[in-house]
């Protein structure tokens, strides 16, 4: 076996695994299946070690698998299994919050998107990544990644009115 | 303020939120104990990667049961027996039977002596005569699946097996007599290339540095060799290491190490069978994590070489 693969590859762990786990907290909204989304990316990337040599590109793998496995184990869930959040209340909250409960009135908001609207959201506004960039992530249309960030932000208005009534803080 | 703002600081907010778990628990094995005789269930992932010795090793469990990691709240489900996947392991080119032993004994929780006494047991493995009773060498890389009535002989006899297969693919046979080399010297061969061979491509050229080698009499002088026979891992041997008196140490040795030295793929095997043409007698790898090697012909341009890599990475 190449003998530099393992000391690259505990490497990269070391340095990345940090910042890949809290990008897939977000996604998933719960620890351990963060943790699981980190290590089967990881896994799967071990196994194309060979042919992604370069740093940038490894770390480029890692969360391509991470986004498509969140996009794409939700689609495969069936309706049922999103029933839980279904009892919840269209709104959330009286349509009046100070600046400190509006994030928490936001995480509550966030749990309700789909996750592939939820990954967009956290790649656009944590990742800072551009909607050119997401597209080719996900590999959708650009318009697409457009329309779905719109109608995510547009979501999150309606469930909590809150925060649609936010002014300007200075 | 306005609410792509607010959801900026949000995110920002819940990924501080959970502290990441420390590296290592992506490279270490999820032991736990097994419920029933035979196996035990690395973790309730789809897959995990485990760190051995000095080796990643991807394992993987066929398939997880829809909504095993959809009830969030339970990190690790309870799996039916009748719905636990099959535990596989998989060998990895160039890994070690030490290696590979560790593995096998934490995924079915048998002790490591219990692998170590099948591989002595010639009449369980089946190893080809020309093998001489060594198994090193003879565990074929690849994926295995691993029921839990398999005993350790079987387990190791299914990758004598693929090995054999992997010998009438690559002509081994045959190749080595054109060689002029024992079947045993050629996977010995391919075992030191695997370990030396940052990248696929690299290794007719490798093979080739050990062939000019020995056909000028002169020593391999290849680090990984003396590195086996010392049970240790890494990049390259330290100083003291070359003065080991084991026979795998081709610092102090004429010619090919006793036996292989890891466990060869079938790019290995064909480079062994098939080195480039060239003079090289040198090889440098300049970039490790890169798997970048430079060939030379002259000790003059092999210096050259290792300045090269010394500036690269400061002295080693």
């Amino acid at each position: 076996m190449d003998p530099g693969f393992e000391a690259a590859f505990r490497h990269f762990v070391a340095d990345r695994s940090g910042a890949l786990f809290r990008t897939a907290y977000l996604l998933t909204g719960d620890r351990h299946a963060a943790e699981e989304r980190v290590q089967s990316a990881l896994v799967k990337t071990a196994a194309k070690w060979r042919s992604l040599r370069d740093p940038v590109a490894i770390e480029g793998y890692v969360r391509r698998v991470m986004y498509h496995e969140q996009v794409s184990w939700w689609r495969r869930r069936s309706r049922v299994a999103e029933v839980p959040t279904g009892w919840l209340p269209d709104q959330i909250g009286d349509g009046h919050a100070d600046v400190v409960d509006l994030r928490m009135v936001m995480r509550a908001a966030l749990a309700r998107l789909t996750p592939r609207q939820r990954t967009m959201l956290v790649l656009r506004y944590f990742e800072d990544l551009s909607e050119t960039e997401i597209a080719r992530l996900l590999g959708v249309r650009v318009g697409s990644v457009r329309s779905q960030i719109y109608r995510s932000l547009e979501r999150l208005k309606k469930t909590a009115p809150e925060l649609t009534t936010v002014r300007e803080f200075g | 303020m306005n609410i792509e703002n607010l959801l900026r600081e949000t995110l920002a907010d819940m990924a501080d939120e959970e502290r990441p778990p420390a590296p290592g628990r992506y490279l270490q094995v999820r032991e736990r104990r097994p419920r029933r005789r035979g196996l035990a269930l690395v973790t309730a992932s789809a897959v995990a990667a485990l760190a051995v010795g000095s080796t990643v090793v991807v394992q993987g469990m066929s398939s997880r049961a829809p909504g095993d990691v959809a009830g969030q709240q339970n990190a690790v489900p309870h799996v039916a027996p009748e719905r636990r996947p099959a535990v596989t392991v998989t060998v990895v080119e160039g890994m070690r039977l030490s290696q590979l032993f560790k593995v096998l004994s934490s995924l079915t929780g048998r002790p490591v002596a219990e692998f170590e006494k099948a591989a002595k047991d010639d009449t369980v493995l089946g190893l080809p005569p020309y093998a001489k009773g060594i198994l090193e060498g003879f565990a074929f890389p690849g994926t295995y699946e691993l029921s839990p009535t398999m005993s350790p002989g079987e387990i190791l006899r299914a990758m004598v097996a693929r090995f054999g297969q992997a010998a009438e693919d690559t002509n081994l046979v045959d190749g080595a007599r054109r060689a002029g080399r024992t079947p045993l010297e050629i996977l010995t061969i391919a075992s030191i290339v695997q370990a030396e061979a940052g990248r696929p491509e690299d290794m007719p050229k490798i093979a080739r540095v050990i062939y000019n080698r020995l056909n000028r009499k002169m020593r391999l002088e290849v680090g990984s060799t003396v590195l086996y026979g010392l049970d240790k891992y890494g990049v390259s041997a330290k100083r003291e290491d070359l003065k080991s008196r084991s026979p795998y140490n081709t610092y102090r040795r004429f010619g090919l190490p006793p036996s292989p030295i890891g466990n060869p793929g079938d790019d290995a095997i064909r480079a062994a069978l098939k080195p480039a043409s060239g003079s090289w007698l040198f090889y440098v790898t300049i970039d490790p994590k890169k798997g970048i090697t430079k060939f030379a012909d002259s000790q003059s341009d092999f210096t050259k070489l290792v300045e090269e890599r010394d500036k690269k990475h400061g002295t080693r």
